[in-house]
Parts: C-alpha cells; structure tokens; sequence
C-alpha cells in the first residue's frame, strides 16, 4: 500500500516531536498508511496557525489537503485544536485517505434526506482519481451532516435486504449499534467514504432503524469535534482499562487477516 | 504477553466447537462426553468448556472458549465469560423454536451483555429460512438490545472471521 | 433422557439405596449425586434443598475438565476427582455401568473424613456396577 504523505509547517520542535511519536504508535496498525515526510509532494500539511500562507504555499500540491493548528478549531474542517489530540489528528487523516483512496466527490450533496426517495444502494467503488486542483479557499468547512450536527444510533439491526451482505455495510451498522456517531465518527471508524456513509444512514432513517439527536450548539463540536457524550452505561470497566486498545484491535485484526 | 478472550456459547449443535477448530492454530481442546439427552441428534455434547488459541504478533494470546449450550450449565458460563473480550451466539435456525434459544442466553449472560461486544450468528439458514434474521432482530430489540444479526456457516472460515471482526467493530466504536 | 434405556432397574434401585445409606452412616455427607456425563441426575440423596439436577451438571463439567487436564498431561484416564475447601470437600468418582459412563458426586462437610468419603465412593461405584 502506498504510504500517504504528511508534511508538518512553522510547528513548534516539541509539537513535532510529539506527532512524530504518534505516528510510531500508530505505525502498528496495519491500516495506518501515513508517513511523516519532509520533501514534497504532499498529501497533507499541518500547519501552525500562525503560519504565513507564502511559507507552505510552495509545498502545497494541487491534491495536498491542508489543516491549521492553532487555539480553538471552532468546528472547522480544516482546523485542528491545541494541543494536539492523537484522535482528532488520526480523524483528520482518516478523511483525507477515504477522499484519496475511495474517490471523494467534489460536489457533495451534504444533507441527510429523510424522505422516502428510493436509494439505489451505493455507488460503486473507485479507484485512485486524477489529482484536481484546489485552490485552499475550496477547503470549505465541510457539509452539515459532517460538522456534526447530528448524531445517529441504530436502534435495531438492518435487515438482509439493507445490508446486502456487504461488509462494509455491516461495519457502519456494527459501528451505529455501539452508540451514537456524528457522520465524521462513523467515516473515520468505518473507513468508508462519506457519501457511502451517508447514504447507508440515509437509508437506516428511512427504514426508521436509527435515532437522530441533534447537536447542542457548536462549543468546538464539528467535522473533528468531539461527539456528545455517550448515554450512560452500568459501570463496568472501558475497553482501556481491560487492555482493550486500538494496537490490540489492530494486531487481532491482523491476526485474522482482516483488512 | 496479555492473555484475552473471546468466547461462544449456543444452542448444542449450532457449531461453536467446529467455529473453534476453524480458526483455532491449535487443535481444539474439547470436553465432549457422550449425549444421552434423545431429543437432540447429536452423539457427543461439550460439558466443560472448548478451548482454542491464537497468538498474535506481539505474543499476546486469544483464547477461544466454547461454553457448553444447555441451560444445565449455566454456572459455567459466567464464570468463563469473565473478563472477555466479546461474546458470539451461535443459533441454530433448524430447532423448534430459535428466537427462544437466543433469549436464554440474552437472559443468561445479561450481567455481561450490559457492555460487553455481541453478535448472533445464525446457522443453516439455507435449509431453514424461518424465522428470518429479522425476527431475531426484533427479538433482540424488544429485549433492549442491538446487536448484530448474521448469517453464518461456521464450517467456513471467512464467516467465523467475521463474526470476530464485528466484535472488534464494536470495541473501536467503544474505544473513541 | 430415558434412564431405563441407560441405566437397568435393579442397578438403578441399588444405586438408590447406596445413595441414602451413605447420607445416613453419619460421615458428614451432605450430597450423594450419580449423574450420567453429560450432566443429568441419575439418583440422589441430599440433606439440604439444594437442587440435585444442578449438582449433577457441576459433577459432569467438573469431570470432564478433570478427564481433558489429566489427558492433556499425559496421565490416562482420570478416576477421581477431590475439591478441598475450607468448609468440607467434595469427591467426584466416573465409573462404568456397561458401556455407560456415569459421575457421582459425595460432597461433606468438616466433619468428614476424606479417607472414609472416598472409600463410600469407591465401594458405591464397586456395588453398583455389579449390581
């Protein structure tokens, strides 16, 4: 597999440092394809917020993804928050290979439908597209459904039908069953694009199969926020303090010869 | 090196020590004894517990324990469910009266089902089509619960392996 | 399960007897269960209200996980198994009736002697067999 190129601009060495420590442990997970790089071309940059444009406009590719870190993301999709989150930061990534890999759409219709239109399942697959030119005022907070505005729980399992014994399908239905998920959580979960996403949601809500919660009023809470807090469980032990982490989640995985 | 489990209960003949073998790298340990119960065609029954094992990379070990399915042995079950990682249910849709099997272990391991990772497999749904996985599906949400639903034949690897990768899915959603 | 088809009369009576006079020698036994391996009561004798069909389900897994441990450890076939607690100890004998395979259970309190409790077990086992 192709590694995704990372580039970090005008970030403090200890700032660095740390994102370059993250990548090591991630590095376990067979499906972590990202690589710190210091030449171009780019997949992603990261840069400070401080950072003039004429510093990394220069390094920037026609396909290179850019996000600021600074203060406060305010739920923008091309900001991350210090100080640096290891799940937000991999979030961020996730997005960018499904949009690489899996063909992301320029032209993205963002709202969640809940009429009755027939879906004719997903649309299909694609390879690895042609490069397009993006000027950086392109990189738009994304869509509503994708901020965040909402979150989703399975209420109940899908039918044959709905899943079509895809397994991708029954990932973002297992995902869903587990507890709510805004659209972002469950793309950067699943690893499915996030048309692919919302459209299978589309479909559980038609089929009155989730819930939906709207949001609170954006207090950071966007594309790369952090979603509402779960509802309460009985207390027993997190996956974390059994030794449940994702390095585990990953090496089973592996194990199984599970992509 | 961590020692984890995963373990799989179900009706008497639904597979789970055959889902054991197929992705076990070491011979399933069985406690099989002879069936003297008639009403099940089955010559041999597990009365302790099936073990299996996978070792990952790192040396960490996955321990696959099949529990004995009758309600008789319920004891067992808790005890060997503690501390796992996931539960799998593996159904047999050709017995009088599936949704009623699943219900016994919903109701027999509801202590852990409060969070720990499920998913229902459900076998020989080609020859039995009824009930439909969503019957069971229903069945599962009048009780409170959403988990995964699946089709399965656990003579086949690729099935037994997703049922994993479904509680791995539900783990991850845990974890974030 | 049909016991008669498994088990003959007069065994099963013999084992009945056995049952209640090893309750009643005043050894401190407080549960006598014969069970087949697979876990269902053949016959009983208890002194509490403890359920004699879970007993049997105990003395089957316990037996069984006894017989896969010794085998594993490459010692044959397991005849006996004694579980030492802090309030007594409990004695789990398999034996034979013609090909079929059975579990019983002895369970005493303190008071007990495990010398003696394993030789009712033993002597239950020989009678009943050659009943």
């Amino acid at each position: 597999m192709e590694l995704l190129k990372l580039g970090l601009v005008g970030l403090p060495p200890a700032e660095a440092s740390l994102i370059a420590t993250l990548f090591r442990l991630h590095k376990v997970e067979p499906s972590f394809i990202w690589t710190l790089a210091t030449m171009p071309p780019f997949d992603a940059l990261l840069v400070d917020a401080e950072c003039e444009e004429a510093l990394f406009l220069p390094l920037k590719g026609a396909g290179t993804r850019v996000a600021r870190l600074g203060a406060d993301a305010n739920g923008a999709s091309d900001r991350l928050s210090r100080p640096i989150r290891s799940d937000l930061l991999v979030r961020w990534l996730n997005a960018i290979e499904v949009e690489i890999l899996h063909g992301g759409q320029d032209q993205f219709s963002s709202t969640l439908s809940t009429s009755k239109a027939s879906h004719k399942g997903d649309e299909p697959m694609q390879t690895r597209p042609p490069p397009v030119t993006r000027p950086a005022e392109v990189l738009a907070p994304a869509p509503t459904v994708a901020t965040g505005a909402r979150t989703f729980k399975l209420r109940r399992w899908p039918s044959q039908e709905l899943l079509k014994g895809d397994v991708n399908r029954i990932r973002m239905a297992t995902l869903l069953s587990r507890r709510p998920l805004q659209v972002a959580e469950l793309v950067s979960l699943s690893r499915v694009p996030e048309s692919r996403c919302v459209a299978f949601v589309d479909a559980l809500l038609n089929a009155r199969l989730v819930d939906s919660t709207d949001l609170p009023a954006p207090n950071g809470a966007g594309a790369l926020g952090r979603s509402p807090a779960a509802p309460s469980r009985p207390a027993v032990a997190p996956p974390k303090a059994r030794g449940v982490g994702a390095s585990l989640i990953a090496s089973i995985r592996k194990r199984f010869g599970i992509g | 090196m961590k020692e984890h489990k995963i373990i799989i209960t179900g009706t008497m003949g639904a597979g789970k020590t055959t889902a054991i073998a197929a992705v076990s790298e070491i011979p399933p340990i069985v406690t099989d004894v002879t069936n003297n119960d008639t009403s099940v065609d089955k010559a041999m029954t597990t009365v302790g517990f099936d073990y299996g094992l996978l070792t990952l990379e790192n040396g960490d070990r996955i321990r696959l324990f099949g529990t004995p399915g009758q309600a008789r042995f319920r004891f067992v079950w808790s005890v060997v469910a503690k501390g796992a990682l996931g539960l799998v249910i593996l159904i047999d849709n050709s017995r009088p009266d599936p949704v009623d099997d699943l219900k016994v272990y919903l109701e027999g391991f509801a202590s852990e089902l409060a969070s720990l990772p499920c998913v229902v497999g459900v076998g020989r749904t080609e020859t039995h089509p009824e009930p439909g996985l969503d019957v069971m599906a229903q069945a599962l949400e009048d009780m409170g619960h959403v988990f995964p639903v699946l089709p399965v034949d656990v003579r086949q690897r690729d099935d037994v392996v997703l049922l994993v990768d479904v509680l791995l899915s539900q783990l991850e959603a845990d974890l974030s | 399960m049909n016991l008669n088809e498994l088990i003959p009369h007069p065994v099963l009576q013999r084992a009945q007897r056995q049952a209640r006079d090893i309750m009643e020698a005043g050894l401190g036994v407080q549960a006598v269960v014969l069970a087949t391996v697979d876990g269902f009561a053949v016959t009983s004798a208890m002194s509490g209200a403890t359920d004699p069909s879970r007993i049997a389900a105990l003395a089957s897994s316990i037996s069984s996980i006894g017989s896969v441990a010794t085998q594993e450890a490459g010692l044959g076939r397991c005849t006996n198994l004694i579980l030492n607690t802090d309030k007594g100890y409990a004695v789990v004998r398999q034996f034979f009736i013609d090909k079929t395979e059975l579990v019983l259970i002895v369970v005493a309190d303190g008071s007990s002697l495990l010398a003696q409790v394993m030789y009712q077990a033993n002597q239950f086992a020989k009678d009943v067999a050659l009943a």
